[in-house]
């Protein structure tokens, strides 16, 4: 477990120009507005699917054949994925938003917008993103990168469909406007990624490599 | 140390029917054409497939092997390896936590040695060189068993020399076994103590190598001389321009009893060529 948190760490620490980049973005969409509530979006997915870019240098290459080989069970590979995804999702989540509220904090000081309300959001934030992760991680264990794309791409068609008739319909989107309160979106979330861990589990073992 | 008894996977255009061992030390080789099934064999021996039939290794059977065990085995693959993203200095610190005996000394000593570079990304490397860094990786953990899918494609044969020097080294310690392919026949002879052949899924030779070097032979006869040849002993012949050639596994015999016949000295191309192309009698 501790030598493929490595291995992940290691990669993700490869594309260290893209982990830099990410806040540079998020400053162009956020800072000029002022409005940081926008870039929340962006922190939420940019962390989910940086949280997953590992299991696509893991197949590369036809790699997952080697990767059995070591002393690595696919259950253990599983979880070992869930845990580098919760944690590097944390990771990049906090360093793009706190670099994000620091610069739209520095440019817009006329802003009353406090850190602990920032910290709040990002919560949710987050809570968005294990949701995602939940999803994104079964999907790229089963299809791998390529066909995980079109994928994800037919579930974003989906949500806006959803989106656009939730806005049109008056009454379900009353039904949805029922706040939810952190602490019941996080054992959502718990829930949810323990289902999508025995998925996962499921669909490696399943697996020929 | 490995044995897959009656091991079946079927494919839509290719089926893997398998009996075969690994014993304790001893060095197993694997030959055949492309596409016989040997990488199939690997794969399913290390339970990268799932397959009908019983597969042991060390002793337990496949599905109860784990991590722990897997320590015990270094593997070459002809068709993967190392992620290309990662380095070799993120190796050493990689596999010092997947291998509680990583011997991380030997490891940079003899990646120093085969030139492999620490600090570019191992997709960057040539064929032979990401070969040499897995060979050098499977021998760096003290692994009982080595499982090594052409381990020498790719590299030049001062390279090849190398390697088979180290895997001789590897052996001097007892009760180590490899199994091993290798397309280049010599690499076989010189170091394995048998070998099995397998053509379109199934075994179809298992020889102790001394025995095939030692008693088998192809007599290279004419029709006339074939004609009255004592054929109990042939295993495979074949119509050749100049007449017939026929395997046998007792080439005393007919260097005792028909000096007129040309017996070459059998050799793994020799016998895998008639035991492929050839016709049983």
């Amino acid at each position: 477990m501790k030598g493929l948190l490595i291995k992940d760490m290691k990669l993700m620490l490869g594309q260290i120009m893209f982990l830099i980049v990410l806040p540079i973005v998020g400053a162009m969409i956020v800072v000029p507005s002022g409005q940081l509530n926008m870039g929340f979006g962006y922190i939420a997915s940019v962390s989910g699917l940086f949280a997953v870019t590992t299991i696509n240098y893991d197949s590369y290459d036809n790699g997952y054949s080697f990767l059995f080989t070591l002393p690595v069970s696919r259950r253990g590979y599983v979880k070992e994925k869930y845990i580098f995804a919760l944690m590097s999702s944390v990771a990049v989540m906090l360093a793009v938003g706190v670099t994000l509220w620091f610069l739209t904090a520095a440019v817009h000081s006329e802003n009353d917008y406090e850190f602990v309300d920032f910290l709040g959001n990002m919560w949710s934030a987050y809570m968005i993103t294990l949701t995602a992760l939940s999803f994104l991680l079964p999907i790229f264990l089963k299809y791998g990168a390529e066909k995980s794309r079109y994928i994800i791409l037919i579930l974003c068609g989906i949500f806006m469909a959803l989106s656009v008739a939730i806005t049109m319909d008056e009454t379900l989107g009353e039904l949805l406007e029922v706040e939810i309160k952190g602490i019941v979106f996080l054992i959502l979330d718990a829930a949810l990624l323990t289902g999508s861990y025995a998925v996962s589990c499921g669909i490696m073992e399943g697996k020929d490599f | 140390m490995l044995r897959l008894e009656n091991v079946r996977k079927q494919y839509k255009d290719f089926e893997l029917d398998i009996t075969m061992e690994v014993k304790p030390g001893y060095v197993t080789g694997l030959i055949g054409r492309n596409g016989a099934g040997k990488t199939t064999a690997f794969k399913a021996g290390l339970g990268l497939i799932r397959t009908e039939g019983e597969i042991t290794l060390f002793g337990k059977p496949l599905r109860q092997i784990d991590a722990r065990d897997r320590e015990k085995t270094g593997v070459v693959l002809a068709d993967s390896g190392f992620s290309g993203y990662l380095k070799v200095k993120d190796l050493v610190v990689i596999l010092r936590n997947l291998y509680r005996q990583f011997n991380e000394m030997y490891f940079t000593d003899k990646c120093k040695e085969f030139d492999i570079p620490f600090d570019k990304q191992i997709k960057e490397f040539s064929t032979g060189m990401k070969r040499r860094l897995q060979v050098v990786a499977a021998l760096s953990h003290n692994a009982e068993l080595l499982i090594m899918d052409e381990p020498t494609a790719g590299m030049d044969v001062i390279a090849r020399d190398e390697l088979l020097a180290m895997l001789r080294e590897y052996m001097e310690t007892e009760g180590r076994s490899v199994l091993i392919s290798s397309h280049i026949s010599g690499d076989l002879e010189g170091i394995c103590d048998d070998i099995y052949m397998i053509d379109g899924g199934k075994v179809i030779f298992h020889e102790e190598t001394d025995v095939l070097l030692d008693q088998y032979g192809i007599l290279k006869v004419t029709k006339e001389q074939y004609e009255t040849l004592d054929k109990s002993f042939i295993l495979r012949q074949r119509e050749e321009e100049f007449g017939v050639s026929c395997l046998t596994k007792e080439k005393q015999f007919y260097l005792e009893n028909y000096p007129d016949v040309v017996v070459e000295k059998g050799s793994v191309d020799g016998v895998m060529t008639m035991m492929i192309r050839g016709e049983s009698r």
